[in-house]
């Protein structure tokens, strides 16, 4: 038993995938755990450092320019964090996946011209290529992981791409091809199961940049909008009390550290065990 | 070497292409792009003069034709809101984004290398395991963030340098430094691995059995081997240090490229966004160009394979 999860997942790692799990709860309990409402104001109570007590509550990581409790509102942020980061990657990954496969199909000019779409969408610098379609779509949650999907498909596409046409010409493709299977029936069945591993490895090393990108958009006005918390947005907001009040910038900022460095090195894990260095 | 010279270079034109379409249409795509450029609450009257003032009541295909010509023109429109060309815009902040980048590359080859030679020649002493954490915190640590405690520990607390601006000389150090760090880390860990490599090789057996020592090895045969996968991340790294840039400026108030963009999108200004990401986008094509062909200059195994 304890072997078995040893070799699934080594003791080194344990630290990390606890941070993930923890705020991955924070983020399902939100509503029952904050200890506060995220979005209630208290003018009597704005920029009191971490622990503070103004009229029976207490500010365990002090509060922010509104008098808003700071912990309430990154239990909450947790939620934009993740959901974001979730949603982008699961469009980007079944939208990528199907283009690759498709693409190494069909080979010919839908091929090709999949291709050289996602190499000319791969060549804009991704964080421009985010601002420019926020800034034409407009910020807002579900746009923001419409621009993130839109961004990141191509990374998907590229690895659907390179495994399927190694499969195409197994025998067993082959095979079932010639006793009548449908395209997608191919594609779904014999195929999808076989390239899974690497796509995953995208996933979950795509996965800590979603989170990256949300924030960075957010910090910068162009993505999830107040009073929404968002752990970008109230960085954002902190910046301006940075001398008087210092909390509201630091504990956002090591929350997204935690995560990013996380799922990074679970990703790294993932990465290895899927190519079979381990 | 002409074949592979020219499927690459056909390629970045391709990609070139492809990139200001997707650009120009991204706009036109997503709904009228004039309304992009009014304030709130403007009139019908005041959209439709505009429309036809900027030439947006013309057929889609003229319009991409025109501004394809422009573009070939160095012609990348006029600033709404400033009313003088893009062009003379960014050239004025243009400077300012390239003097932050050239320090936070000087810094991250100078920190970063040496670094990764390091952690691959003493792969066990302690100062390489905290190499290791350096390297895993600094691809995670968002910039933003950095930035900020930077400011808060080096211009708030200690009082040692400015916060934000242009003014001074000094002015340039926390955003640099900032900047660099995610390069850093990506130099330390290529480097790591591309010493290691080499060092298992049995030259290098060879030159120790013959007794050199280690030291003499690695400055005299090691670091040359090992220095053609740092040059071409190089060429990568110095597009994410420009577009990482756009993060790094509006935290420090730098007035470069990318403060300008964030103001310009704040403003409505398009044609302004439009061009640094065209901009953006152009020099990380051209980079890549010339990581592929430095590569292949150097490693002549990449460029018969480019060439079946």
């Amino acid at each position: 038993m304890t072997a078995a999860l040893k070799r699934w997942m080594p003791p080194r790692l344990w630290p990390f995938f606890a941070i993930v799990v923890l705020l991955v709860l924070a983020a399902l309990l939100a509503p029952w755990i904050a200890p506060r409402d995220p979005n209630v104001q208290n003018l009597l109570g704005r920029l009191r450092a971490p622990g503070t007590e103004v009229r029976d509550v207490t500010y365990l990581l002090g509060s922010d320019e509104l008098g808003r409790d700071l912990l309430s509102r990154l239990i909450h942020g947790a939620r934009v964090s993740l959901m974001v980061a979730a949603l982008s990657v699961v469009v980007s990954g079944v939208v990528g996946t199907a283009l690759g496969m498709i693409a190494a199909w069909y080979r010919g000019v839908v091929g090709m011209i999949i291709m050289r779409v996602v190499d000319i969408v791969l060549s804009v610098p991704a964080i421009l290529l985010a601002i420019i379609t926020v800034a034409i779509l407009g910020p807002g949650l579900f746009n923001v992981v419409a621009v993130l999907a839109f961004t990141r498909w191509p990374r998907y596409a590229r690895v659907a791409y390179g495994q399927t046409l190694s499969l195409l010409n197994l025998p067993y493709v082959r095979l079932s091809r010639f006793m009548g299977a449908s395209t997608p029936r191919v594609l779904i069945r014999h195929i999808l199961p076989n390239i899974i591993g690497p796509i995953m490895v995208v996933v979950t090393l795509e996965f800590g940049l979603m989170v990256l990108f949300e924030a960075g958009l957010s910090f910068l006005g162009l993505g999830v909008q107040p009073p929404t918390p968002s752990w970008g947005a109230i960085l954002s907001a902190g910046r301006n009390y940075v001398t008087t009040a210092w909390w509201i910038a630091v504990f956002p900022g090591v929350l997204l550290f935690l995560l990013i460095l996380s799922v990074n090195v679970l990703g790294d894990h993932v990465r290895d065990v899927v190519e079979g260095r381990r | 070497m002409s074949v592979f010279l020219i499927r690459r270079l056909v390629q970045a034109a391709v990609s070139l292409l492809g990139v200001t379409a997707l650009i120009f249409f991204l706009q036109r795509l997503a709904g009228d792009p004039v309304l992009l450029m009014v304030p709130e609450g403007a009139t019908q009257q005041s959209i439709d003069a505009l429309r036809s003032q900027l030439g947006f009541d013309r057929p889609v295909h003229v319009q991409f034709a025109e501004y394809m010509t422009g573009l070939m023109q160095l012609d990348f429109g006029r600033s709404i809101i400033q009313n003088v060309p893009v062009a003379d815009i960014v050239a004025s902040r243009l400077p300012h984004t390239i003097r932050l980048a050239a320090v936070a590359l000087v810094l991250a080859l100078g920190v970063g290398v040496p670094l990764g030679v390091f952690m691959a020649v003493r792969r066990n002493h302690p100062l390489s395991r905290l190499g290791m954490g350096f390297v895993l915190a600094g691809q995670s640590l968002p910039t933003f963030w950095s930035g900020i405690l930077l400011i808060l520990i080096f211009a708030v607390w200690l009082g040692w340098l400015p916060s934000s601006g242009a003014r001074q000389t000094s002015s340039v150090i926390l955003p640099a430094i900032c900047l660099s760090l995610l390069s850093m880390a990506t130099f330390a860990r290529v480097a790591r691995t591309a010493v290691l490599d080499e060092l298992g090789k049995p030259y290098v057996r060879a030159a120790r059995a013959k007794g050199l020592p280690l030291g003499r090895v690695v400055t005299r045969h090691v670091l040359r081997n090992s220095a053609i996968p740092v040059i071409s991340i190089a060429a990568l790294e110095i597009a994410n240090l420009l577009s990482g840039a756009v993060i790094v400026e509006t935290v420090f108030a730098w007035p470069g490229l990318g403060q300008l963009t964030i103001q310009s999108i704040a403003a409505r200004d398009f044609p302004i966004v439009q061009a640094v990401v065209l901009l953006g986008a152009f020099v990380s094509i051209f980079l890549n160009l010339a990581a592929d062909l430095l590569y292949s200059a150097v490693d002549p195994r990449i460029r018969l394979e480019g060439g079946k």
